[in-house]
């Protein structure tokens, strides 16, 4: 019964794979720079190793906003966000898993009576308008520095199309990772406190926390989402907002991976707390919410008739509906099922 | 993957070397036929025949390299057009002296100034079509001043092969089909200037999709 409560994670995991790396990937491979083979194999281990050396944080942030302690709780909650989450892509509607699990969440309190932490709630929902403004804030700076260095470097086009292509590379790897260290809390997060499972004692030294376990199926689950289905999904990405080059693919990848980041590294939060800066909060954000906001900085910066504004509309629709929907669904699984 | 990335830079460069000589050997083999040096042209002519030949084959290299290894995917139906393009001036400029060899049109020496002027000027066009081309691939985005030039030199050339065909038409020792020769052979060395104002105008759109 354990494993089937967590095939709903896994399946929540699978369909953040298949749909968020196309984000990371999809120009690169829908343009030819890089093949899928390669963006496959480089985005599922480093989503891994994301997932793995760095989702603690982010997984902090959703448990305080509900701390789901029944397994069956937490596999409703995790089937209703990847329902909607498979709704709406089915739709062609870019939907954010970090938007689905948190309205999951806020629908398993108000079933139960259990007040929504506002200030934590508060934190969540301004990253949601805070990651893509800054997103594309990056991509702006990142493109006027990148447009500077290629006037003053006068790289040969051939040299510089490889050097692009193995930047893809390194970029969409970095991408993979925060994904990973970002999004994993979105998986498996809920999954901590109720999922049965034990520590492992390995070769009678070395012990395996549950969360340690849980990171790594997630990361294998969204891995196996981007090998078995990312495909079909990168080879459209990119064309939908904007058409991108892989110059701007690159920019774009690049910002929503510092982004993803700067959401999900405690040191770098700690770091700004020492210095008495406010800390950056741990929210698992949406890794699509980040690849828009840079696309549509980058569109408004260069030049906004460019822009497909229907589309735009249609994309801020999906983000208020994603999170209200997954309420409204979880709080219906839970009145019948309960 | 660089190695190969080096090695067709290399096999650019040196395609671009062969358009800019085949603008100075018509340029010799010009002043050779006008001044009756036959053996001296005989011997431009074989240098053409020779350039064009080695042209030809790093064409196919170049073609083959951006196929085989996928480079450039998103603007190399740009470059292999502009290669096309650029091969297309290493022919005229080869028919050109060619037709001259076969043809020995008979030119008096009073336009041979104006001849000599007008294929200066065409030369000098595909001159600075090899530089643009050099541009394009370094700094796209400041090709426009080299490509004015251009459209500068195939106005000139222009200018020069309407004044000349005007003298051709106005002399009274000419017969009427010594006019329409040296009329062709004026519209034939002038389309060398027309061929590198095309290359111009294929550089001008494509440079423009490399403009990050």
């Amino acid at each position: 019964m354990v494993i089937l409560y967590l095939i709903c994670g896994l399946f929540l995991g699978w369909s953040l794979g298949a749909n968020d790396a196309a984000n990371i990937f999809g120009t690169a491979v829908g343009s030819r720079m890089v093949k899928f083979k390669t963006a496959a194999i480089t985005s599922s281990l480093f989503v891994l190793m994301g997932s793995i050396l760095g989702g603690s944080g982010t997984t902090e942030t959703l448990n305080e906003l509900g701390k789901v302690t029944e397994l069956k709780d937490a596999a409703i909650i995790s089937f209703s966000a990847a329902s909607i989450v498979l709704g709406m892509t089915w739709l062609k509607l870019p939907v954010s898993t970090s938007q689905a699990i948190i309205g999951g969440i806020i629908g398993w309190n108000v079933f139960n009576g259990v007040k929504t932490n506002p200030e934590i709630l508060t934190k969540i929902i301004s990253t949601w308008i805070f990651s893509p403004v800054l997103s594309g804030i990056t991509a702006i700076i990142c493109y006027l520095v990148f447009k500077n260095l290629i006037v003053k470097i006068k790289l040969h086009l051939l040299l510089r199309d490889q050097i692009i292509r193995k930047s893809l590379i390194f970029i969409g790897a970095l991408g993979a990772y925060s994904l990973g260290a970002n999004n994993i809390a979105n998986v498996m997060g809920i999954f901590i406190h109720s999922s049965g499972l034990n520590d492992l004692l390995l070769f009678n030294t070395y012990t395996i926390p549950v969360s340690f376990q849980l990171y790594c199926l997630g990361g294998l689950a969204i891995s196996a989402g981007i090998i078995t289905y990312s495909k079909p999904v990168m080879l459209t990405v990119g064309k939908n907002l904007l058409k991108l080059s892989p110059e701007h693919a690159l920019i774009v990848v690049f910002s929503h991976s510092v982004v993803l980041l700067l959401f999900s590294s405690v040191k770098l939060s700690m770091f700004l707390s020492s210095i008495g800066l406010p800390q950056i909060p741990l929210v698992p954000v949406s890794s699509t919410q980040a690849i828009i906001g840079a696309i549509l900085g980058l569109g408004l910066f260069k030049s906004s008739s460019s822009l497909k504004f229907r589309k735009l509309g249609e994309i801020a629709l999906s983000w208020v509906l994603a999170p209200l929907l997954t309420l409204l669904f979880c709080y219906l699984l839970f009145a019948i099922f309960r | 993957m660089f190695k190969t990335t080096k090695k067709i830079i290399k096999d650019i460069d040196n395609y671009l070397s062969h358009v800019n000589s085949s603008s100075v050997i018509f340029k010799k083999g010009m002043i050779d036929f006008l001044s009756e040096n036959d053996a001296e042209f005989k011997e431009q002519l074989k240098e053409m025949a020779k350039t064009e030949h080695f042209a030809d084959a790093l064409k196919r290299e170049i073609e083959n390299t951006l196929y085989s290894q996928s480079l450039l995917p998103e603007s190399r139906s740009d470059v292999l057009r502009l290669i096309e393009r650029l091969d297309e001036l290493i022919d005229t400029a080869k028919e050109i002296l060619v037709n001259f060899d076969i043809e020995k049109p008979y030119i008096p020496g009073e336009f041979h100034h104006k001849f000599f002027e007008l294929s200066d000027v065409a030369c000098r066009a595909v001159e600075v079509c090899v530089e643009a081309t050099k541009v394009y691939f370094h700094n796209p985005s400041d090709i426009k001043e080299t490509l004015r030039k251009i459209y500068l030199l195939e106005k000139e050339a222009d200018n020069i092969s309407n004044q000349l065909k005007i003298e051709v038409f106005n002399n009274n020792e000419l017969n009427l089909s010594q006019k329409m020769h040296i009329r062709y052979f004026t519209a034939r060395t002038d389309l060398l200037a027309d061929t590198a104002e095309s290359v111009a105008d294929l550089l001008s759109i494509s440079s423009i999709k490399l403009i990050v």
